[in-house]
């Protein structure tokens, strides 16, 4: 009451302008005379109270703050007489509006001595003009007397009263601010530090309040609630108030103060209910000390609900008993043992009761329950609450050892983590509570929470609405599910197990599979097979990456906040994305097998020596003298392994090697002497000998059908100038062929049996010409003698053309080996037309996964012969899934296998030299060569598959999932589950 | 306490650590500070059960004192919620009141609390 806004000075002002101004006997004749009675002792102080400084000493207020209450009681009762003229003028309330509480006051002062006044107006002009000419531009316009402005006063102090005695609602309403109140500031200041900054602006306040008038906060509060992070509110009527009063405190930034809009106010002190209300078995998390992280249960709260009993996995250090501070390392949490303890340190160990009932054993200052955890009295604000999201082997500690766990606790688990069930249209789902409990039914429609579901019930067949909250979602065993939330979030996989009281699941992860355990809620059916998170960030799956100075590691598991690393010793490390640095390339890096050959990236090597002895991969990073290898076997790390360079050779190198040091080391090898420009030049003419100067035709692409020179020759790539645009133009390797090709392409597509192939002569008029496109120098060079490949007769030169997977590829590589079989058919025939080799390639179609598709019989590895030795991913792009076992050269189709002969199925039932003994439908046995039968490549889960290739041929197995070029199995006589190419699977039909 | 030595009193919290805030007016002292009494005269039971801060430099002219009804109050620090205070009692969740008790005598209680300070 005291203060002085400037507002109402002004407003003040201007009546004593009016009345000065234009009718000063109007104003004696409407001031009641009562009211200067009772300003009989105060008015003089008063006036000049506010005048004057503004504020004064305490006698002073007290004067005036009677005065006005005085006032504000007989507004009522001595003026309803003058109400009704109120009524004209809206602009009188909205005055009245700003006058506030004071308006008692304000009457006050006109009341008083006017002369006085009438002086003062001169020199008020001057400061608070503005708020004069306002008034009086509005009071001309109304044409009113001056005394009815006041009477606005008078009623707006009796509307306030009224307010006040009609109770809380209306009084409410009185409390929403108006454009009268001082406004509010947003001031952002350092996060975190909104109550220090507050208590300084205070403290400001307080030394400022004692000293220099003109020094005085003219501020009237500052306040932040949680919600305000970063921003202080300042509540004045003007922002200079704001810059004059807290210009430069510290950790508030008054420069970028902005104005809160007048709607918003009320929010900006309101304090929201986040937090959910903490309820014991509520399940939390530590935020501090040796347990931070960890999960704890609330068991239940106290003081208000500020403190909490939990109980938590103890950490307790044995071991050190206080000492060794500095270099403490958080204990393993395990549940306490109390006959452990007794033992080693007897009557350590003491029982009393607990006030929830029971007992606790009381050990060193901590209590523990009798299954073992350390029951724990915290602070509330320790605890982090939401998001608490336990995971399953966590919660799954608490609830082994934790037997006193409530059974009845409904909805166990899930209950507690809030964890909504994202259903989708066409999920299966089971109803859990009220009437319709157990039914089933597939979710047609989601609105929101409300689901609604089509009861699998002959007698129900309409659709029912559920809240989500009554509905389970329904996951069997065997079926493909997405995980959609979580630490596992995205992947796919097989569901196992259910778990069907604690709806967890075990999945089958395809992206690392191994077995998972997530929640029935977080999944969704799903047929999609999800390859896994390979990108975070600017980082992706096999990029090498900085972790601290001079540290390089590859990361070979891309998580939902980081990812899993690999150093040069082969651990794996855990790496937040934040802590990741900048990304090495090893593009230009090279470093010498054993042999000294340079490899670089992209290289093939096997692995010779130490703990990856006989392992082969692709260098996808080279560290000083550390290769990081590839193998898509290793499905652990992706894929990802570590050797020294010297423990390596270069893929092909081996026997050349030999040869070339006893016999020709009179030519050195330039690449030796000169390693990157050398070799790279070295490649080019190799290559270029091939295909440098070729009339090709270009096969795929943007650009097919064209016909052009080779100008140059990349690494992957052919600088090719058309015939028919003065072009050059980039094209891959594998997308040219030689006019020669097509042209023997073409002829063996007009063959009538592609499959008798072997019969035709032409074939074997081709073969000079593989030699001379197919063939790359280097295979002439180096393994020119073909005996890297397992299957061909070793000395026919166009094997190697024919094969270039096989030799890219590694002996000892079982699985990832792109089935050379297939790669090896076209040409069988010209070589070894006896060979054991080719038992299933008639069946399996030679073009499907190598050819793309685009041409005759065995082209694809034709032509990829000359792009092998220089890149030697081919095995990559020409072996997607393959996982062939086979090594052995098993031959032919094994018994009880599913075929078709001419469009009809039947089943192997016995093989001869003469060929296999099918059995039909009809019973019918009929002895077919290899060559007319079709296996039959089962996909369907559950159905029963043979293997037939291998070392596993011959055993069988079930379906699990399928994805278009793998078949996830589990054999029958051992479960054990295996992945496997679809060619190497046959259906089994039992005799 | 008079209305006129309240509006001219600033009580400050002599740490910043330790707040605990009046139930009966939101006021927050320190709690060494709370061995004295209110200083709004209200119940001398504190808690530190609270949420925000609000500095008042002017309770009669401020429209955060206003709505957070402590017009006329000391000027000072204070809270802009206390938990298990009547002043915020209509503010609290649902689940909370069963606590609370009779729900009406809570919410009688703050209208006396308005009178009060009118009559005053």
């Amino acid at each position: 009451f005291s203060r002085i806004p400037r507002l109402r000075v002004g407003v003040r002002r201007t009546r004593n302008m009016y009345s000065g101004d234009e009718d000063d006997s109007n104003m004696q004749e409407e001031v009641p005379e009562d009211d200067e009675n009772d300003y009989d002792g105060g008015e003089e102080k008063g006036g000049e109270d506010e005048d004057g400084e503004g504020e004064g000493d305490g006698e002073g207020y007290e004067n005036e703050d009677d005065a006005g209450d005085v006032d504000e009681d007989e507004g009522e009762e001595t003026r309803p007489s003058k109400r009704p003229k109120l009524d004209r003028s809206h602009f009188f309330e909205n005055e009245a509006e700003v006058s506030g509480d004071e308006g008692g006051e304000d009457e006050e002062d006109i009341d008083e001595g006017e002369d006085e006044y009438d002086q003062e107006f001169v020199d008020s002009r001057n400061d608070d003009g503005v708020f004069a000419a306002e008034a009086g531009v509005h009071h001309a316009f109304q044409g009113e007397q001056l005394s009815k402005e006041e009477l606005g006063y008078v009623q707006s102090l009796e509307q306030r009263q009224e307010a006040y005695q009609t109770g809380a609602h209306e009084a409410k309403d009185k409390r929403i601010p108006g454009m009268e109140d001082p406004k509010l500031f947003l001031v952002p200041c350092k996060i975190g530090k909104e109550m220090e900054v507050c208590l300084r602006i205070m403290k400001r306040f307080a030394v400022r309040e004692r000293g220099r008038a003109d020094k005085r906060f003219l501020i009237k509060s500052a306040f932040t609630t949680p919600a305000s992070k970063g921003y202080v509110y300042i509540e004045a009527y003007k922002s200079d108030h704001i810059q004059m009063s807290l210009q430069k405190l510290e950790g508030l930034k008054v420069w970028k103060s902005s104005i809160v809009p007048l709607d918003q106010m009320v929010a900006a002190l309101t304090i929201k209910e986040t937090v959910h209300m903490l309820r014991p078995k509520q399940w939390v998390r530590m935020k501090q000390g040796v347990y931070k992280g960890d999960l704890a249960q609330i068991l239940s709260l106290e003081d208000q609900d500020t403190k909490a009993t939990v109980r938590v996995i103890p950490r307790i250090d044995f071991a050190a008993k206080g000492q060794n501070r500095g270099r403490r390392r958080k204990p393993q949490a395990a549940l306490f043992n109390k006959q452990e303890v007794e033992q080693v340190d007897p009557g350590s160990t003491d029982r009393k009761p607990d006030l929830r009932g029971g007992f606790l054993t009381v050990w060193r200052n901590s209590k523990f329950d009798d299954a073992g955890f350390l029951i724990k009295t915290v602070r509330v604000s320790t605890l982090q609450v939401d998001a608490v999201n336990p995971r399953v082997e966590e919660w799954e500690r608490f609830r082994s050892k934790g037997d006193d766990m409530d059974p009845d606790q409904e909805g166990g688990f899930i209950s507690f983590t809030k964890k909504k069930t994202d259903f989708r249209k066409g999920d299966r789902c089971k109803v859990v509570s009220g009437d319709l409990m157990n039914i089933t039914g597939r979710v047609t429609k989601v609105v929101g929470d409300t689901i609604t579901v089509y009861p699998e019930l002959e007698i129900l067949n309409e659709p029912l609405d559920f809240n989500v909250d009554e509905l389970k979602k329904i996951i069997n065993e065997g079926d493909h599910v997405k995980i959609i939330s979580g630490k596992h979030k995205n992947e796919t996989g097989l569901v196992l197990a259910v778990d069907e009281e604690e709806d967890i699941l075990t999945v089958f992860s395809d992206v690392s599979s191994v077995g998972i355990k997530v929640y029935a809620s977080n999944v969704v059916e799903a047929a999609e097979v999800s390859a896994g998170r390979d990108t975070l960030g600017n980082y992706r799956l096999h990029d090498m990456v900085m972790l601290g100075p001079g540290n390089f590691v590859v990361i070979v598991k891309v998580e939902n906040n980081g990812f899993k690393v690999m150093d040069t010793s082969g651990k794996i490390h855990s790496a937040r994305l934040q802590d990741v640095g900048k990304k090495r390339f090893s593009r230009n890096s090279v470093a010498y097998d054993s042999q000294q050959n340079q490899v670089t990236v992209k290289d093939s090597v096997n692995v010779i020596e130490g703990e990856h002895q006989g392992k082969k991969g692709e260098i996808k990073h080279i560290l000083k003298f550390y290769l990081f290898l590839y193998n898509r076997r290793l499905t652990s790390t992706s894929g990802i392994f570590v050797v020294q360079a010297r423990m390596t050779l270069l893929v092909g190198q081996r026997l050349r090697r030999h040869n070339e040091m006893h016999d020709q080391f009179a030519a050195p090898r330039p690449r030796m002497q000169r390693p990157r420009m050398v070799s790279r030049r070295q490649r080019n003419s190799n290559l270029g000998e091939a295909m440098f100067q070729e009339r090709v035709i270009i096969v795929r692409g943007r650009h097919k059908g064209f016909t052009g020179i080779v100008k140059d020759v990349m690494e992957t790539t052919y600088q090719v100038e058309l015939d028919a645009k003065p072009d050059r133009v980039t094209v891959r390797k594998d997308w040219v062929k030689s006019r020669e090709e097509v042209e023997q392409s073409r002829q063996r597509r007009q063959e009538v049996n592609p499959y008798l192939g072997r019969e035709t002569p032409l074939i074997g008029s081709q073969t000079p010409r593989r030699d001379d496109g197919g063939r790359t120098p280097i295979h002439d060079s180096s393994i020119q003698d073909g005996s890297m490949t397992p299957g061909p007769v070793p000395s026919t030169p166009s094997s190697d053309a024919f094969n270039p997977a096989a030799y890219a590829d590694d002996d000892n590589n079982e699985i990832y080996t792109p089935a050379p079989e297939d790669a090896q058919t076209p040409r069988t025939p010209l070589t070894a037309p006896g060979t054991t080799t080719t038992p299933y390639t008639p069946q399996t179609n030679p073009l499907s996964p190598y050819t793309g598709g685009d041409g005759g019989l065995g082209e694809a590895p034709f032509t990829a012969g000359p792009a092998t030795p220089v890149t030697p991913t081919p095995n990559t792009p020409y072996t997607p899934g393959v996982q062939d076992e086979d090594e052995q050269g098993d031959g032919g189709i094994p018994n009880d296998v599913a075929v078709i002969y001419n469009g009809q199925r039947g089943v192997v039932r016995g093989g001869s030299s003469s060929g296999y003994e099918v059995e039909f439908q009809s019973g019918e046995r009929r002895t077919v060569t290899e060559s007319k039968l079709q296996l039959i490549r089962p996909s369907k889960n559950g159905l029963q598959v043979k293997i037939i290739k291998g070392r596993r041929r011959g055993q069988i197995g079930k379906i699990l999932s399928s994805s278009e070029e793998s078949r996830v199995i589990q054999l029958l006589d051992d479960h054990e589950m295996l992945v496997f190419e679809a060619a190497a699977l046959a259906e089994y039909v039992p005799a | 306490m008079d209305v006129k030595v309240k509006a001219e009193t600033i009580v400050l919290p002599t740490s910043e650590r330790q707040l605990r805030a009046c139930l009966g007016c939101r006021l927050l002292k320190s709690s060494s500070q709370w061995r004295e009494p209110c200083e709004n005269g209200c119940s001398e039971e504190n808690t530190s059960n609270f949420k925000g801060m609000v500095c008042f430099m002017d309770t009669s002219d401020s429209w955060v004192a206003r709505w957070q009804r402590s017009e006329g109050k000391v000027r000072g620090v204070y809270a802009v919620k206390v938990y298990g205070s009547a002043l915020d009692a209509q503010a609290r969740p649902e689940d909370r009141r069963e606590d609370m008790g009779d729900e009406e005598k809570d919410e009688e209680f703050v209208d006396d609390v308005d009178e009060d300070y009118v009559d005053r």
